[in-house]
């Protein structure tokens, strides 16, 4: 008699454990004392992969300088659904937090940051130009509310003089201090990031030539608006290569297999 | 060959070509009487008037001259400037404050939480915040980034980092009441403190082994790291949150305010009793929750305290007596307060509605700048260990740069001898 036997439970799936690195000695010196290191907690802090191997890359689109290295055992929560997910668990509340603040997040009505909403963002990458241009349009807009001051032709050209070069230098600037810091390993935004500044150094070489009509606070908003839009585009036309489209469907097939 | 002309003079009969006409006018029509009002002229101003005076030859007492007319004593006056520290605190060039920040750094994520701490500038000049679940460490020496932990989002948000005085080890304080002890140069984790807080641990300060942490279940503990058994002690008084925490520069008296108002000093030598260690000082004088304390660093009982939205005061105590020695109303929530290491000037950071940083000048508590640029509330203050500058966060997700402090040095007045503008006054163009 044939005994048909239960096809293996798949809820009792082995998933692969990451090898933690070589536990350092219980006592942990440094100077005036020791510090006391626990076993226990090495162990813990393996980190344990939601249905994926130990080759895929993080999908936390930070781009920096690898001059740390990777850091020790790193706990990273399971298929995060974006950086916003926690903001929206986390409720920060007290009389010193205004009800609003507690249910303010990104997506959700009041955007804190004064970048746009289409810049890549990076923690503690240097925006200080970039803020500083939004700085200066916003007063140019507030400017606009009033009455229209017309500027003179000499004085106009005066004024180029001095910012165009001074623009395209800041852009550049901005250039240099951005590229160091693009890992080419990253993946899904950064084909974005390293082309912002070309996009921003390019728009910076169109307005060179432009013409002497235009003020120097015009042209930096008449740039701020092309980089945006050529930004889009270039979005649009990442979203579009075959290599995004095939990523798009891993990620969709990786859903579906850990929905077993 | 030439005559010397030698006038005999009498010492009762004045000489009317040595007189200076101009300044007997001014002296006699009431000048050189101060017609400010003393009140509002501060130590700087009125010693900058007396070097003005000096300067310009102003401080003469006599109208009346005997003798020749004196050579011009311009030259003279200005050596006698450069000489005379000895008499007078020498009065130092008022350094240029740049009104606008040095540098602005991305700072996603950055919870807008009145309550943590979620900024620390350690000993070995690297920065470390937290945003959201990750601790980010920033090297200010080179200005490059690196991800220190990424914690899971079950325990997290990271709710506190504070580095140990070595400026290589890091506290990170958790959501879910747990503190990680990092060490930032190998980038491994040497242990993790469980069980001494119910809920999230908001703020943390070190005092040589002793990690000191407030929670939100009003408990402050003493964690000597060095010990599997790590709670050595335990002071209850907060019945709300603790989100302000400072150890004296001496180590040996604790400030911690909490989200009750209260700030409480805590002596080391003080007695223990009912499982308890007894509060020095209880103050209640801050009608909101008490986050930003600072300890001034020439002397070492003065503390600050700043108030939140309710309050918006900034309060001067002497921890020793106990006794408040002033309150300035700053007109806006204090989120943070940092004394200048280097002169007697404080700096505070605000919410709503300029998100500025003061800086006021000690004792006289003048306003000396105010620096804007956030466009949302400054929660997070952190200075550079040489001094110099202040990092600053906001819920604006920027960290921004300032050198508002200074680097201490003072430029000499002797290397300006001939460039000084008063050195040509009888030129004046």
């Amino acid at each position: 008699e044939e005994i048909k036997t239960m096809p293996e439970a798949r809820d009792r799936l082995v998933r692969s454990m990451e090898s933690t690195t070589p536990l350092s000695p219980r006592r942990h010196p440094f100077g005036e004392f020791t510090f006391h290191v626990d076993e226990l907690d090495r162990s813990l802090a393996t980190p344990i992969r939601w249905g994926s191997t130990a080759t895929t890359t993080t999908r936390v689109p930070v781009t920096f300088s690898a001059s740390r290295g990777s850091a020790g055992p790193v706990i990273r929560g399971g298929l995060r659904g974006g950086r916003n997910m926690f903001i929206s668990q986390f409720q920060a509340m007290g009389r010193e937090n205004t009800p609003t603040m507690a249910r303010r997040g990104r997506g959700r009505g009041v955007r804190r940051s004064v970048l746009p909403s289409w810049y890549p963002r990076t923690p503690l990458r240097d925006i200080t130009s970039i803020v500083r241009a939004f700085e200066r349009r916003r007063a140019h807009l507030q400017e606009i509310e009033g009455p229209e001051i017309a500027t003179p032709a000499p004085h106009n050209r005066q004024f180029i003089d001095v910012s165009a070069p001074g623009s395209s230098a800041h852009l550049k600037h901005d250039k240099s201090m951005m590229t160091p810091k693009v890992v080419k390993s990253t993946k899904a935004c950064s084909p974005l990031v390293g082309s912002v500044p070309k996009i921003l150094l390019g728009v910076a070489n169109q307005n060179a030539g432009d013409s002497e009509l235009l003020t120097p606070q015009k042209k930096l908003l008449n740039s701020i608006d092309t980089v945006e839009k050529e930004v889009m585009d270039e979005l649009r036309k990442l979203k579009r290569t075959p290599r995004a489209k095939k990523a798009e469907r891993e990620k969709r097939v990786r859903t579906l297999k850990s929905m077993r | 060959m030439f005559l010397f002309f030698w006038v005999q003079l009498d010492r009762f009969i004045p000489n009317r070509s040595a007189m200076d006409f101009d300044y007997a006018q001014y002296m006699l029509t009431g000048g050189g009487k101060g017609k400010e009002n003393p009140v509002s002229t501060s130590p700087a101003k009125e010693q900058y008037r007396k070097l003005l005076a000096e300067t310009l030859n102003m401080n003469r007492t006599r109208i009346l001259a005997f003798r020749n007319k004196p050579t011009t004593p311009v030259e003279t006056i200005s050596q006698e400037m450069l000489s005379s520290h000895v008499q007078s605190k020498p009065v130092k060039p008022r350094r240029h404050i740049p009104q606008t920040s040095e540098k602005t750094l991305d700072a996603p994520d950055l919870v807008d939480d009145y309550y943590l701490n979620l900024l620390d500038w350690g000993k070995s000049n690297t920065l470390a915040i937290a945003l959201g679940n990750t601790v980010y460490l920033w090297d200010a020496s080179n200005g490059s980034a690196s991800e220190l932990v990424t914690i899971d989002h079950e325990i997290g948000p990271v709710t506190s980092v504070c580095w140990a005085p070595d400026g290589q080890h890091l506290a990170v304080g958790l959501n879910n009441s747990n503190v990680q002890l990092w060490d930032s140069t190998a980038n491994c984790q040497l242990r993790t403190l469980r069980g001494a807080h119910q809920s999230r641990v908001g703020s943390m300060d070190w005092n040589n082994h002793i990690l000191t942490t407030g929670g939100m279940d009003g408990k402050i503990i003493n964690n000597d790291v060095r010990v599997r058994s790590h709670i050595v002690e335990t002071y209850r008084g907060h019945t709300r949150e603790v989100c302000g925490l400072k150890w004296s520069a001496s180590g040996q008296q604790l400030a911690s305010g909490g989200n009750d108002n209260l700030l409480f000093i805590w002596d080391r030598t003080a007695a223990f009793s009912n499982n308890a260690t007894q509060w020095l000082h209880r103050f209640e004088d801050h009608t909101a929750a008490v986050k930003a304390l600072a300890w001034s660093p020439f002397q070492g009982n003065l503390l600050a305290s700043g108030g939140g939205g309710g309050d918006r005061c900034i309060k001067f105590w002497n921890s020793h007596t106990g006794a408040c020695l002033n309150s300035i109303d700053t007109g806006s929530q204090v989120c943070a307060l940092l004394w200048n290491k280097n002169e007697h000037e404080l700096l505070s950071s605000h919410g709503f509605a300029q998100n500025q940083l003061t800086l006021w000048k000690y004792p006289s508590m003048v306003k000396m700048a105010e620096l804007t640029g956030h466009t949302s509330r400054v929660l997070f203050m952190a200075q550079s260990p040489d001094g110099s500058t202040v990092a600053s966060a906001a819920a604006d997700e920027t960290l921004r740069f300032w050198n508002v402090f200074g680097t201490g040095k003072v430029a000499k007045p002797a290397t300006k001898a001939n460039t000084e503008p008063f050195a040509n006054f009888s030129r004046i163009r």
